[in-house]
């Protein structure tokens, strides 16, 4: 009986002469540890730890918590173990036990699982106390041995190694549980001294007693300690300090956590260095601030005490505040942060209570500015936009589309701290897409120049003058200089000079002609009508690529005179589109206006994947775009907002995975043929990535979110037109800019 | 030959998604596939009994049955379109099934595919793009309808072209393309409108039987006297240098025509206000499974099949077995 006892209880002891033994061989001899089996009822590991044949340097390895974390539980059972009963049956190894046990769970508990957390001080304190009442002298040494451990508290030791801290944390926090207990009475009163003394360094007491509030009174103390002096000069030693303490804070329970996180940046800010100048403080700060949730869903505490700090003039300097700020954009720690969401060098009063302002919004918080005047006066706008529904007619449903993208715009450019340009488009939204019409001066039109004759006069000289090859070079260069064809009858013969004529220098001067008055519909429609009898040359492919804008293959290629014939029809019919239809003209290049804005609004990606140019932003692009290297500008914006949702985790609460919105995006992408089908098709796409985001931001109105997006594609399905597939677009992320300016209604 | 080749890939890689999902469900797959009769109830066994038996706690027994309904639908054409709309209604009540079952849409990509298979042309790409969007195994297999090699299409080159001719007045030339390709098979195969196409077919007639500018023969100029007994060349007095069909095309029918044009050669104006003359401004289809049920018709909370008379088909769907 007394053997299989004996064996038994090998498992910890084992490991407490390997501790002793790290570099020694491998570890035959056990020693005999408290056994289960007697009738002291004393602990008992597991079976397993019994044959465990670890090397030393497996399991005692100071530096390594996985040995340590794993050994968390059997260490808890064998603290539960020790009884009075187990101290008066094998109190040697009871006691080298217990103090080894403390030791290594002292250094391992930040890393145990929580529930081997919560429970591991308890059983270190009972275990301690049953040996108080085994043998009261040996159990002072337990305790001294944790008192040994508190000598980090010292404010004259200077900054404590940062391998202490799990240590001291731990030792304060048993500590703090052993008074009122009936420990030998001069320890308890030496130990309430001791405690007192070091809580009062920051102005705490000790009321509460349970390890959590301890540990964080400890933490509060080493973090003030841990304030980088002005002889400090290691930012190293500094960034290592700080990263210790926080894996401890982060072991205790989360709002626990943030609440001694935000008083060590206080402390660091109010009784440290200029973080501008001393590297080792603004260190410190952006380890802080760059530990904590801000995107929690909770995180509204943050976001009230960022605050508090933008307005403690007086306690938070623009110094500390800059760094901090930095850290937050720098780090990404919120969604769509941009350099302009720090604070700048030599800010004004006026710029920190602006930028405030922004944070308020980020937030969903109230702000104290001007700004909140803006927004108040977007969120009019707004309101009346959603409160209308939309109409099915074209060119209503694409004023309202033209509407709610300047509003959107709007928002984008106050987010991006351009407050100025935020106000001006505002403009554009009263004046929607009517606005727009009028300031293009009336019906667009090409090739408008009205020529000196009368069609078919020139064209009729021409033919006469065909055996001349001087008359005809005459004749081009008469009609290059007054205005060229003045109807289909001259483009006609232009056209048969420019594919078929010899010699090869009046076909080419009349290959230039046909360039320069490219934009006059019988031109184009003058090439489509010769090309099957045009010749296959690389002048003619020139030609019509120029005056299409497109680019064709060789000449050579099989598919020439298909790519050829394409691309003149496709012409044509961009010249010959209705004047009273421009209007979906202008509302495509207002649109694309209002995406280039909130584009250039976003933070900018680390890398750029490839030249950022784009087709669309200004009236011009109505007419000949060679865009054949550039990206269209919906595209660009649909990246961009990809990019910045990558940066960003996934949020469970969202309405769907990144990646499954990169897979509808490509797919969609491939759905769509045709300008308009490509824009709607990045309309949608970047509607569920601003969604995507604004959940990450606002993880607390994500169902809200979700909602947004399926009444979004519910409305997409009954849509009648691709205008009104875009109004709907544009106004669900009206939505959602009400959600992340705060204007929710 | 293309379609051929995309409804092959369809079938495979809808067979292998469903397959997968046999079995992770343990289910027997298609295994209750019989011999094809000309009837419902001979071409698929116990349909009756099966459709009462429809319970929407097994989405994957609405997928099977569906699956038999449309392999007779294509193999029996006299039961092709009452079998294909069951199928269809089938496949999308497995879908909703599933997903209301709290699924992980796994049946969505066979589902999409499934369907995809029993759709029209111009439904089929938007379906192939919904079952590609769940992003599964399998779903690089996809390819979309349209592709590479329809610029190399000579006889939609020379459809586009008859058009052409047809606007510049040159008869023979425009007869000998109508004599060597079907115009009209060219235009409704590219998506022309029915009515479009057969506008354009008659204007092509009607061009055939006028020639030529009958005053200059397309020549523009034409000999003229003068007082001094000369002979000198001036601009056709009847069309004036610029030979039109009769009568003149208006400023919309030659957008029409060009738009017409422009879907043979699967052109791109890049102006929105020339984009709507080749159809563009129509709604895009989302690529949102969950807009099945309205695209076809089907109402999940109706999942169960009350048979009414002695049809196998002849019934409706409910929301209680045995009816409301």
């Amino acid at each position: 009986m007394l053997a299989a006892s004996i064996t038994i209880g090998l498992g910890l002891a084992t490991v407490i002469v390997q501790e002793a033994l790290r570099t020694a061989p491998p570890i035959t001899t056990r020693v005999v540890g408290p056994s289960p089996s007697t009738s002291s009822g004393g602990p008992s590991p597991s079976n397993s730890d019994l044959n465990s044949t670890e090397s030393a340097d497996s399991v005692a390895d100071a530096d390594s918590t996985m040995p340590l974390q794993a050994d968390g539980p059997r260490l808890v059972r064998f603290l539960q173990g020790l009884t009075v009963e187990a101290f008066d049956a094998a109190p040697n190894e009871s006691f080298a036990g217990l103090s080894e046990a403390i030791d290594r769970l002292a250094r391992a508990w930040p890393a145990l699982a929580p529930e081997v957390r919560s429970i591991a001080p308890l059983a270190a304190r009972d275990a301690i106390l049953a040996a108080s009442e085994a043998d009261p002298e040996r159990a002072s040494n337990v305790i001294q041995a944790l008192r040994v451990r508190l000598d980090v508290f010292d404010p004259n030791a200077g900054l404590p190694a940062s391998d202490a801290i799990p240590g001291s944390v731990f030792a304060f926090g048993v500590a703090g549980l052993l008074l009122d207990t009936p420990i030998e009475p001069r320890l308890e009163r030496t130990l309430r001294s001791e405690l007192n003394s070091i809580a009062s360094t920051v102005g705490l007491g000790l009321t509460v007693r349970d390890f959590e509030s301890l540990a964080a009174i400890a933490l509060t103390a080493l973090a003030e300690a841990g304030i980088p002096r002005a002889a400090d000069s290691s930012a190293p030693r500094t960034e290592t300090y700080w990263s210790a303490w926080l894996r401890v804070a982060d072991s205790l329970e989360a709002k626990r956590a943030r609440s001694i996180q935000l008083a060590a940046i206080e402390a660091i800010v109010e009784r440290g260095e200029d973080p501008t100048f001393h590297r080792p403080t603004s260190v410190a700060l952006e380890s802080l601030v760059g530990s904590m949730d801000w995107r929690a869903a909770d995180a509204s505490e943050l976001g009230e005490r960022l605050l508090a700090w933008f307005d403690d003039r007086e306690r938070i300097t623009d110094e500390a505040l800059r760094v901090i700020t930095a850290a937050l954009v720098d780090g990404a720690h919120l969604p769509m942060l941009g350099a302009e969401m720090k604070l700048g060098e030599s800010a004004s009063p006026d710029a920190r209570r602006a930028l405030r302002d922004r944070y308020a919004v980020r937030f969903g918080l109230p702000q104290v500015g001007d700004g909140r005047l803006f927004v108040a006066e977007w969120a009019g706008f707004a309101e009346e936009q959603l409160d209308s529904s939309i109409a099915q007619a074209d060119r209503d449903a694409l004023d309202a589309a033209v509407r709610a993208a300047f509003l959107n715009a709007s928002a984008a450019l106050w987010l991006d701290s351009n407050e100025d340009a935020a106000r001006a488009n505002l403009a554009n939204v009263r004046n929607g897409l009517s606005g727009f019409v009028a300031s293009t001066g009336g019906p667009v039109s090409f090739g408008a120049q009205r020529t000196p004759r009368a069609d078919g006069e020139w064209a009729a000289r021409y033919l006469r003058a065909r055996r001349s090859a001087d008359d005809r070079t005459r004749l081009l260069y008469e009609l290059e200089n007054t205005g060229g064809p003045a109807g289909a009858a001259d483009a006609d013969v232009l056209a048969e000079a420019a594919s078929y004529s010899t010699p090869i220098e009046v076909r080419r001067q009349a290959q230039q002609i046909v360039v320069t008055y490219s934009g006059k519909p019988e031109v184009i429609l003058g090439l489509l009508e010769v090309l099957p009898r045009a010749a296959a040359q690389s002048g003619v492919s020139d030609m019509i690529a120029d005056a299409t804008g497109r680019s064709l293959p060789d000449v050579e290629d099989q598919d020439w005179e298909f790519e050829a014939r394409r691309a003149l029809v496709a012409r044509s019919l961009e010249l010959l589109a209705r004047e009273d239809r421009r209007f979906l003209d202008i509302a495509r290049t207002a649109l694309e206006r209002a995406v280039v804005i909130r584009l250039d609004a976003l933070p900018a990606p680390p890398a750029r994947p490839g030249p950022d140019t784009f087709s669309g932003g200004g009236i011009d692009s109505i007419g000949i775009a060679d865009d054949s290297d550039s990206v269209p500008v919906m595209e660009s914006y649909v990246e961009r907002l990809l990019a910045l949702c990558r940066r960003y985790p996934q949020r469970s609460q969202a309405f769907a995975t990144l990646t499954e919105l990169e897979s509808r995006r490509r797919w969609r992408d491939r759905l769509a043929t045709g300008a308009i089908a490509e824009f709607v098709s990045g309309s949608t796409s970047s509607l569920e990535l601003l969604a995507y985001a604004t959940t990450a931001e606002r993880p607390a109105d994500a169902e809200r979110i979700g909602d947004i997006i399926e009444e979004a594609a519910s409305a997409r399905r009954i849509a009648t037109s691709a205008w009104v597939q875009i109004a709907v677009n544009e106004r669900a992320m009206l939505r959602l800019n009400m959600i992340r300016l705060g204007a929710m209604r | 030959m293309l379609k051929v080749v995309l409804r092959r890939t369809i079938m495979a890689v809808a067979a292998l998604l469903a397959a997968a999902w046999c079995l992770g469900a343990g289910a027997p797959g298609l295994a209750h596939l019989q011999p094809v009769t000309d009837s419902l109830e001979g071409g698929v066994f116990q349909l009756k009994e099966r459709l009462v038996s429809l319970t929407p706690a097994r989405p994957m027994d609405y997928f099977r049955l569906a699956e038999e309904l449309a392999y007779l639908s294509a193999v029996s054409p006299n039961q092709r379109s009452t079998a294909t709309r069951m199928a269809e209604q089938l496949y999308v009540l497995a879908y909703e099934l599933e997903r209301a079952g709290g699924g992980d849409s796994s049946l969505g990509p066979s589902v999409c595919l499934a369907l995809a298979d029993l759709a029209p042309p111009d439904e089929r790409d938007w379906l192939l793009a919904i079952a590609a969007s769940f992003g599964q195994a399998g779903s690089s297999e996809i390819e979309l309808e349209r592709g590479a090699g329809r610029t190399e299409d000579r006889a939609r080159l020379d459809a586009a072209e008859a058009i052409g001719r047809f606007r510049a007045v040159e008869r023979r030339p425009l007869s000998v393309i109508m004599r060597r390709i079907d115009v009209r098979r060219q235009m409704v195969d590219a998506g022309v409108p029915q009515r479009d196409a057969d506008w354009v077919m008659g204007l092509l007639e009607g061009g055939l039987q006028r020639p030529y500018c009958p005053e200059c023969r397309n020549q523009r100029l034409v000999r003229t006297g003068t007082p001094d007994q000369s002979v000198e060349q001036s601009l056709c007095p009847q069309c004036f240098g610029n030979p039109e069909p009769d009568p003149p095309l208006s400023g919309d029918d030659l957008r029409r025509l060009l738009g017409i044009e422009a879907r043979l050669l699967n052109a791109k104006p890049r102006t929105w206000t020339a984009e709507v003359l080749v159809g563009g401004g129509e709604p895009l289809n989302d690529l949102d499974p969950s807009g099945l049920a309205d695209r076809y018709g089907v109402d999940a909370r109706s999942p169960y099949w009350v048979s009414r008379g002695d049809s196998a088909l002849a019934g409706s769907w409910h929301e209680l077995p045995g009816g409301d």
